[in-house]
């Protein structure tokens, strides 16, 4: 028996002044106006904080959990597919086209998509394939040694992620249950930062006595109960807030509903990512569309351009690191050749090849890309742990364990707050109903309006709060008519009585 | 018309609880003075042509109708204020509080003008009705399948967004304290009239926060 159960909670005492502060607001919902704005507007920040925490917390959960998973697979795959990923330096490279027959004697029923040279001697070649009946967006990659064109082996890829990686990235976007999965990591991005913005105006502006600053951002050690808990939730959320915000604005960047919207945004404001066009636009090969068209290694192989000719004039205009070729779709598509390199420098250049003349038809440099584009890629590679390397993995790693603090944290907060000595289970008190009735309207109005744009840009973040007002409106509705009728009935006694 | 489904369909059910509300307080408000509740009345009409504008079908309804209609009632709101002033406010403070309503309506029937008149000139310039040629016709899923042509026409509308924007704000802070601030039996429920008001006030808001969005998408 630990201290928090019934049987063994200590009988009630007195608490502090200072203690007892962020408690009152739990049970105080009269209209008032003294002590400003804050003081009204407390209360419901609280509730909302209180709801969205206890309803949103297992979706919040399960994110960083599986996101914590996540941070790992790096060094899992390196390990997992060493042999595949893997080679001992010998001699001269073999040519990529023999490499690419090697693989495709591997993978004789695929249709090449894109050829991945290492950027290291030790790296394998990566030849990848499309492959009919596998789920949309995987691929089937061959690795191929590059110095005797040996096929090490042939994996399930989704993009350029292994197997491993590919699982715990399904887990943590959908739960691997596709796009009905979405939604919940959709709905947790959607809450993220309204519980880190809510809970950081709430712990910023709680009153504190002595040593303000030492109580903001060190947790407490001594007392124990409620108030610990507190202090451990309000700092840790503290230090950490910056994370979770990005975590939270880089995962909705890329959720299918809000990520639509930011798009929308992003483009409206000059800042989609630019993109190469692979039409070379040469007179003789503009007639033929589509990538049906045939075997894009036998275009390949017909024009005077091969892979290592891609590769030899891509390295000459100044494309380095790992290297990703896509041959010619078609006849009247170029080659594209773009760099791979996703951690700091990025290196994102690319360029379009006409396979015929080996001219360079378009070129894409991401040191000119728009501003919200290149945050966009930063957002995206830091929040997948590749910008900065094992440090961001660590980063990540921290925030992950940092988040399932909060949410431990938050949630034994209200197991602290059950009423001890009623019989039965009983759940800790909700923040009082009716707080907004403290907020003056000049507040709640722009704050509405405010909830209704958000709520229409972030659907994920609308309905929820839909669903909680109009849950939160029957049950007061239920309750108020239930007091009414006890009203009633203890009433009709005395007007017999008369 | 509002090509966006989910915010078609978000203005749709907006508009339907606001003529709800109006009718039923056009009906039920026995107590009212009948300027008042043909006012909730005309707030339940301009509802239900919000509605029809934000469908495709509701660009087929004849527009001199519908602007004569709002004209008179944005007239109406200001001429009423001025003859019948209320028994408890002074003339001054009765006009002032009808010229909202009166704005609204107002904008009401510019909108529809407008529409009508960027219809007009894509007719006339030898396309379909349903194309409007004069408006620039964006791609499905886009916000709105229509915008103004002409600069001055968007510079109004977005003009007459940010006047219903301030509008909603100032009815809906109205309706929040009046809510709030409602005396309260012991079981917690507001007295009628009061939460009446608040749900008119609010109501009102809304309704310009509404025509606020349309006008915003027609920029």
């Amino acid at each position: 028996m630990t201290e928090t159960t019934p049987a063994a909670s200590p009988p009630p005492r007195q608490r502090s002044a200072e203690e007892t502060a962020p408690v009152e607001d739990f049970t105080t919902s009269a209209p008032s106006n003294a002590g400003g704005t804050w003081s009204g507007l407390r209360p419901l920040l609280l509730r909302l904080h209180f709801y969205a925490g206890i309803l949103i917390g297992p979706f919040l959960l399960v994110a960083a959990v599986t996101g914590l998973l996540y941070t790992a697979t790096p060094q899992i795959e390196s390990v997992v597919y060493r042999h595949e990923l893997k080679v001992t330096p010998h001699g001269e490279p073999k040519p990529l086209t023999a490499q690419v027959n090697a693989a495709r004697e591997a993978i004789p029923d695929g249709q090449l998509v894109s050829v991945t040279k290492g950027a290291g001697d030790s790296d394998t070649t990566r030849v990848t394939f499309d492959v009919k009946g596998l789920p949309e967006g995987y691929t089937q990659t061959a690795f191929v040694n590059p110095y005797d064109a040996e096929v090490r082996g042939t994996l399930r890829t989704f993009g350029e992620w292994l197997p491993v990686r590919s699982w715990f990235d399904g887990l943590h976007r959908t739960l691997n249950l596709g796009d009905f999965g979405r939604n919940y990591s959709e709905i947790a991005a959607s809450w993220l930062w309204v519980e880190v913005l809510g809970g950081l105006a709430l712990w910023l502006g709680a009153p504190r006595g002595r040593e303000r600053l030492r109580k903001l951002f060190v947790p407490r050690r001594d007392p124990k109960g409620r108030r610990r808990t507190l202090s451990w939730h309000g700092a840790v959320g503290l230090w950490v807030s910056i994370g979770f915000l990005a975590l939270s604005a880089t995962g909705l960047t890329w959720s299918a509903h809000a990520g639509a919207n930011i798009g929308k945004i992003q483009d409206s404001l000059g800042g989609a990512t630019p993109s190469l066009s692979s039409t070379p636009g040469h007179g003789t090969h503009g007639g033929s569309t589509g990538a049906d068209s045939g075997d894009s290694s036998a275009d390949a192989a017909a024009a005077r351009v091969d892979l290592d000719e891609a590769v030899r004039i891509a390295r000459s205009k100044g494309l380095r690191g790992k290297l990703v070729i896509s041959p010619p779709a078609d006849t009247g598509s170029a080659y594209v050749v773009r760099e791979n390199t996703r951690h700091w420098p990025e290196q994102q250049d690319s360029i379009a090849i006409d396979p015929a003349t080996g001219n360079v038809t378009d070129k894409l440099v991401f040191d000119d890309f728009p501003v919200l584009a290149k945050l966009t890629r930063w957002g995206i590679d830091a929040h997948m742990g590749l910008l900065f390397g094992l440090a961001n993995q660590i980063v990540l790693a921290l925030i992950a364990v940092a988040l399932i603090g909060m949410l431990f944290w938050g949630y034994r907060m209200w197991w602290l707050r059950r009423p001890t000595r009623a019989s039965g289970t009983r759940f800790g008190r909700p923040p009082a109903r009716g707080a907004w009735r403290r907020v003056p309207g000049r507040v709640m109005a722009p704050l509405v309006v405010a909830a209704a744009v958000l709520a229409y840009y972030l659907p994920l973040f609308g309905l929820p709060l839909v669903c909680f007002l109009l849950g939160d409106l029957a049950v007061a509705q239920a309750r108020r008519r239930e007091r009414e009728r006890t009203e009633a009935r203890a009433g009709t006694p005395k007007e017999m009585a008369r | 018309m509002i090509a966006a489904t989910g915010l078609r369909w978000i203005l749709t059910l907006l508009f339907c609880a606001l003529a709800a509300h109006g009718l039923w307080r056009a009906a039920a408000a026995r107590s009212h003075p009948w300027t008042a509740r043909l006012a909730h009345a005309l707030h339940a009409v301009m509802a239900l042509a919000m509605l029809a504008m934000s469908w495709s079908w509701g660009m087929d309804l004849p527009g001199t109708p519908q602007v004569v209609f709002f004209s008179a009632a944005a007239a109406w709101f200001v001429l009423i204020a001025l003859a019948l002033p209320s028994r408890t406010e002074p003339r001054a403070r009765t006009l002032v509080n009808a010229l909202p309503h009166a704005a609204m309506t107002g904008a009401m029937a510019w909108m529809v003008a407008a529409m009508s008149s960027a219809m007009s000139m894509g007719a006339t310039g030898g396309g379909h009705a349903h194309d409007m040629p004069g408006m620039d016709m964006s791609a499905p899923g886009a916000t709105a399948t229509m915008t103004l042509g002409d600069t001055g026409d968007r510079w109004s509308a977005g003009l007459l967004a940010l006047v219903l924007l301030a509008l909603a704000l100032w009815w809906l802070a109205k309706g929040f304290d009046t809510g709030r601030l409602a005396p309260r039996t012991a079981s917690g429920a507001a007295s009628g009239g009061a939460v009446h008001a608040a749900w008119d006030l609010g109501c009102h808001g809304l309704m310009a926060l509404g025509m606020a969005v349309m006008f915003a998408v027609m920029v």
